[in-house]
């Protein structure tokens, strides 16, 4: 499920809802979602957030792109229940992890990333007094954001590279140049931070 | 008026970089040998072959490399004691867009340095600069979705938005396309700041008004392009 940097320009009603707000009622329903155990509660949950895409403009197609990627973990997770429990308990599982993914995942489809990190921002000022640093956090988060994409293409690079040299699926052989590049990119990224005036005061 | 307040009076290059016996050193290599100059030309370049000092050259010049001797002064800041202020009069776009990009989004990604101007002024700025390089219609992208031109001018937008003094190039080309160096090109002519640009594309260089050439750390030539480029195709025949 690709649940980053992917919101949309639509403009819905939960578009233009304050992302403060969004992220409490998010931050709220998983937490009710994990105290609840009872079947029909979670399905009324998860058709709710299937309402709220609709809500929101999305079409069923969005909405299976953002679950493809983990129906099989989705299954996987099932079966593995099964051996411990009811198949009642295995299907709450899994539906409460598929509403609070697609839940994130409607959050992020809604709310763009620069408001993502200023509603953080926000909420980590509480945490000041822990010595936590709410700028640095959310530069941190961005920064995760926008090399994720980047740390993906470098997989595949160094994938590509080593199929060239005949030597296929062998994690260890990819592992040094990952951590090599890797630690390049931060080096930069650090330089970079450091010439774009990044205030560590801010 | 002291030096050092001319850089607020003032957009032109009249600003003025002085390197004193200047030497950088890492671990027990020297990258760069007893360097003494001043440069307050408005298109220099340096020049060398790969491993010649150039980056390190360039990243002395806004403090992202401090000397190991020596001083390095922008207009009267030195680079050492006063690193913040040399860097907002001091722009740098790297080599590899893709590094210097902090933000997801374009317009994001191109508020990053300006952040703590007041919301209009932040607006007016990206506003022009977006529409100025044609990068308006890509305001919301994504920038991992963006080509390698468009994502080496997003990099030399968000060090223009801030509106520098100079602008320091670190082979600014080298990963583009001829359509794409060709525009990076013209806008590069097109720029009224000071500009400080290393490159292996002699071409770009021509109408500059000084280029300096390194070699394995020492400098060997300080002229105009005229002199300067045929030197360097020799030294590198």
């Amino acid at each position: 499920m690709k649940i980053i940097a992917d919101h949309t320009l639509d403009t819905s009603f939960i578009h233009g809802l304050w992302p403060g707000f969004k992220l409490t009622v998010l931050f709220g329903f998983n937490l009710f979602l994990f105290f609840i155990n009872r079947l029909y509660i979670i399905i009324t949950a998860l058709v709710i957030t299937l309402l709220l895409y609709k809500v929101a403009g999305f079409s069923s197609i969005r909405i299976w792109q953002k679950v493809r990627s983990v129906w099989v973990f989705f299954a996987v997770l099932f079966v593995f229940h099964l051996f411990f429990s009811s198949w009642q308990n295995s299907l709450i599982v899994v539906l409460r992890l598929a509403s609070l993914l697609l839940l994130a995942g409607l959050f992020t489809l809604t709310t763009p990333s620069s408001q993502i990190m200023e509603t953080l921002e926000r909420y980590f000022i509480g945490l000041q007094s822990f010595g936590a640093h709410p700028a640095k956090i959310s530069l941190a988060l961005s920064l995760t954001l926008r090399f994720i994409p980047i740390l993906g293409q470098i997989i595949h690079e160094v994938h590509e590279a080593q199929q060239a040299r005949g030597s296929e699926g062998n994690i260890m052989n990819m592992t040094m140049p990952m951590i090599i590049r890797t630690l390049k990119i931060s080096e930069d990224v650090a330089s970079a931070i450091e010439a774009r005036c990044y205030d560590n005061d801010a | 008026m002291s030096e050092k307040h001319v850089i607020y009076d003032d957009m032109s290059h009249k600003s003025t970089i002085r390197l004193e016996n200047v030497s950088v050193t890492f671990e027990k290599y020297t990258v760069l040998h007893k360097l003494n100059l001043l440069l307050d030309e408005r298109l220099i370049a340096v020049i060398g072959a790969n491993g010649s000092g150039k980056s390190t050259f360039v990243r002395l010049l806004n403090g992202l490399v401090l000397p190991t001797e020596g001083n390095v002064t922008i207009n009267g800041f030195d680079t050492r004691r006063e690193g913040k202020a040399v860097r907002r009069i001091v722009g740098f776009v790297f080599q590899n867009p893709d590094n210097q990009i902090i933000m997801p989004t374009v317009e994001e990604d191109i508020t990053f340095g300006i952040k703590k101007l007041k919301k209009e002024e932040i607006e007016r700025r990206i506003e022009e600069t977006l529409q100025r390089y044609g990068l308006l219609s890509l305001r919301k992208k994504r920038v991992h979705l963006l080509s390698g031109g468009q994502k080496q001018l997003l990099a030399i937008c968000g060090v223009l938005v801030m509106e520098p003094h100079t602008i320091i190039l670190d082979e600014p080309t080298t990963q583009l396309d001829l359509y794409n160096r060709k525009r990076i090109a013209e806008i590069i002519d097109n720029l009224e700041q000071r500009i400080i640009m290393t490159s292996h594309d002699l071409l770009l260089l021509k109408k500059f008004e000084r280029i300096l050439v390194l070699h394995e750390g020492h400098l060997i030539y300080d002229a105009s392009p005229s002199d300067a480029i045929p030197f360097y195709e020799r030294l590198m025949a």
